[in-house]
This record gives structure tokens, C-alpha cells and sequence, in this order.
């Protein structure tokens, strides 16, 4: 079933909610300091901040889209941003390669992840809890401490400063594979019915392995920009961010039973929960109060996703008569 | 879907319209943003605790209207926490202590 009509999807539903959020920070911007919240470079913040947890969204709605969760992609961050931190300071390692260095790394975590859920047949839960420790054990091995990281090359500052580009590009290339090309709709297949992938040839071990692999490349990519914008990795960074990245998801209207969302419903998902924080804090509400309002913010937008959806359901038996 | 939508941005405009309300008072306003780095230590609550007092008497002896700002991420993040910074710098307020 597509329908074409964008207002009837569900990114659209997210799309509105952040729409209004905005606005009500431009009349707050207004009221309190007389200037324009639209017009400053406030908007610009929001999608930098946003950006971590977006691109670590990218990978994390591939691998929800299959029916998986990945809770290793905070881990995965740390520690990246580790081996980012050691191989450039440590030893030395020249840009390019000590960022290359940090996303294979993350990726094998991926690949090791994908090669249990998929040809070990381990639950995502488990193998990804797993991970979820190593991930950070091995980074506290490499190192215990904060190692500053000199944005002296032009790479560093690039991927620090603009990642929000990196979003949109992640975005965009994991979108377009997964409408256009037949990787994407064999994880489409594995998400919506297992079963059914694997009785018509589907590879499904393989395309898992895939699916977590590129989920691992992702949240290295996500931890190694914020460890760039910062200036430090550290064995800390990311912890927690992986409930972050799979609420982004939810809100973004990505199905938790698999085979339905899409990775621009993730990013807007992942932009709007940031613009929450960033209202709520505008309109001067207590911090823990913010965290309460986080946690409804999850579960309103998904209640409301499937309400909708039960009333799409409704109107179609009534037009089709029984 | 479109009943929604209506009902989402009037929720927006009210919400804004609650907080251009509040702000509506005869004497000068400053806001100070005070920025932990957790809000589970409980070393920083003390800070929270004398920053109020010191505020209402400031504010008292001045005759202005002082108002603290205690904004913090649940868990020690730095990430998080400058995030918070450059919001709060955003809204102009009078002085942040991080």
C-alpha cells in the first residue's frame, strides 16, 4: 500500500508537530527578547545538535525497519570517539586515516552484531545488550581518560562543524537505498514478514549482517562527529544515547514490529525530540520536568500513530463493505 | 489527520500565548542561568539553594525582580550541557554560570 498523499503519511504528523514547536519558540523569541527565533541562527543549532543523534538514527531505523534493536549504538559512539582520540594524538595517525580507523571499527561492532542476530539467530536484544558492554569496556581499555583532540585539519573541522551536512548526506544516501535499490526492499521484506523473505529467496542472514553493519558504521560516524564538535573523546560520550536514537525513531513513525518507517521520519523524529529540549528549556521549565515531558513526547506520538492507524483500517473496511 | 493538525498548532499558539502572560510585571526582570553539569550531584543543589536566597535578597535590596534558571542534563554530559548553554544564550538571559 503507497499512498502518495504526503499528508496522510506518517513523517507528516511528526513534520506538523515540529512545525508548531517552532513557532511557539518564535512567539516566545518574540515576547521575551523582541528578536526573531526563526531568523537567528537558533534553527541552524537545533539541526547541529540534532545531528549525532540523526545520523546514529540513519543506521538505528535500518535496523528497526528489520524487525532488530540495536542498544549497542551508544556504546559504539565512545567508542569511536576513543579510537578517533588515540589514533590521532597517540599515534598520530594523520586525518583521514585516524577517522577511517574510528568508522571501521564501529562497523566491525556492527558486523559482529549483525553476524549473531543474523546467522547466530540470537534475539537483537541480547547480541546488541552484549555489545552494548563490550562496546564500552573496550573503549575504558584504550583509554580511562578525556584525550583532547586539535581540530588543526581541515577534515576534523569539517566533520566537527558541519554535521549536519553529514546528517543530510547519511539521510539521504540510507533513504534512497532503501526505496531504490533491491538491498532496501529486501530489508523492507525481512521486517514485514520474516518468514516470507526467507521462502522467497531473500538472504536474510546476510541482509541482517548488512542491516547492523551499516547501523555500527552510522553510530562510529555519529560518535566521531561529536567527539569532533566537542574537541574530545572520551569513554562517556554517547552513554544513553541509544534509547535517544531508538525514541528518535519511534516518534519519527518507524514501526517497532519492522518493514514500516522511513530514515526521513528518523531524522525529524530525531530534530523534533531536540527542539522539545530546546522549548521546553525557551519557556524556562524546570529540568526535570523536561525529562517527564520527554518520555510522554514517546509515547503520545506513537499512541497517536497507531490510533491512526487503526482509523486507516477503519475507513477501509467501510469503503470496501464487508 | 487535519483535525490534528489544527489541534496541534492551537496548542502551540497557547502555550506561547501562557508564556507572553507570565512575563507581565511592573518591576525590572533579570534571569541568571545556572548551568550544572548534572542534576544528580548533590553538591550543585546547595549552589541552587544559595543562588535563590541570593537572588530574592538582590533582588529585594535593588528592587528588581531576579529569577534563576537551573538547567542541567539529568546525566553528566557535556554535550548535552552546551547545548543547554548556547539555548539559554539565546534568550538573552542576563548571565549564565556554567
Amino acid at each position: 500500500m503507497t499512498d502518495l498523499r504526503f499528508w496522510r503519511t506518517r513523517e507528516f504528523g511528526t513534520a506538523i508537530v515540529l512545525v508548531a514547536m517552532l513557532l511557539a519558540c518564535e512567539a516566545a523569541a518574540r515576547t521575551r527578547t523582541g528578536s526573531s527565533y526563526l531568523f537567528s541562527d537558533s534553527v541552524l543549532r537545533l539541526f547541529q545538535e540534532s545531528s549525532f543523534i540523526g545520523i546514529a538514527a540513519v543506521g538505528a531505523c535500518a535496523v528497526i525497519l528489520s524487525g532488530g534493536v540495536d542498544l549497542s549504538s551508544g556504546s559504539v559512539m565512545g567508542l569511536s570517539s576513543v579510537t578517533l582520540a588515540v589514533l590521532a594524538t597517540k599515534f598520530g595517525w594523520p586525518a583521514i586515516p585516524a577517522v577511517a580507523g574510528a568508522l571501521a571499527f564501529g562497523s566491525m561492532i556492527g558486523l559482529l552484531n549483525g553476524l549473531l542476530v543474523g546467522y547466530g539467530k540470537l534475539p537483537p536484544f541480547i547480541a546488541t545488550l552484549g555489545f552494548y558492554s563490550i562496546a564500552r569496556g573496550l573503549s575504558f581499555m584504550f583509554s580511562d581518560r578525556r584525550i583532547s583532540i586539535p581540530r588543526e585539519s581541515a577534515l576534523f573541522d569539517l566533520l566537527g562543524r558541519y554535521s549536519f551536512w553529514t546528517m543530510a548526506v547519511a539521510g539521504a544516501i540510507a533513504a534512497l537505498g532503501l526505496a531504490r535499490i533491491s538491498w532496501g526492499r529486501y530489508v523492507y521484506a525481512v521486517g514485514g514478514n520474516e518468514e516470507a523473505a526467507l521462502y522467497s529467496g531473500v538472504r536474510v542472514g546476510a541482509i541482517k549482517t548488512g542491516i547492523y553493519a551499516l547501523a555500527g558504521f552510522c553510530s562510529a560516524l555519529a560518535g566521531v562527529s561529536l567527539a569532533l564538535r566537542y574537541g574530545s573523546g572520551y569513554v562517556d560520550l554517547g552513554r544513553g544515547y541509544e534509547l535517544e536514537i531508538i525514541a528518535a525513531c519511534a516518534i519519527g513513525g518507524v514501526s517497532f514490529s519492522g518493514g514500516e518507517g522511513s530514515v526521513v521520519g528518523a531524522l525529524l523524529g530525531a530534530i523534533t525530540l531536540q527542539q522539545l529540549q530546546n522549548l521546553l528549556i525557551y519557556l524556562g521549565v524546570p529540568a526535570d520536568r523536561i525529562e517527564i515531558a520527554y518520555g510522554s513526547a514517546i509515547i503520545v506520538a506513537v499512541g497517536l500513530d497507531m490510533l491512526r492507524h487503526k482509523n486507516v483500517f477503519g475507513r477501509w473496511f467501510r469503503r470496501n463493505g464487508s | 489527520m487535519t483535525k490534528f493538525c489544527c489541534a496541534v498548532l492551537l496548542a502551540a499558539l497557547a502555550l506561547a500565548g501562557c508564556d507572553a502572560g507570565s512575563s507581565s510585571s511592573g518591576k525590572k526582570k533579570y534571569r541568571f542561568a545556572l548551568i550544572p553539569k548534572t542534576l544528580t550531584n548533590e553538591v550543585f543543589n546547595y549552589g541552587k539553594t544559595a543562588a535563590e536566597a541570593t537572588a530574592k535578597e538582590i533582588g529585594a535590596k535593588e528592587g528588581c525582580e531576579i529569577e534563576i534558571l537551573w538547567q542541567a542534563p539529568t546525566a553528566a554530559d557535556p554535550a548535552k550541557q552546551a547545548s543547554i548553554l548556547e539555548n539559554l544564550a539565546d534568550q538573552k538571559v542576563a548571565g549564565i554560570s556554567v
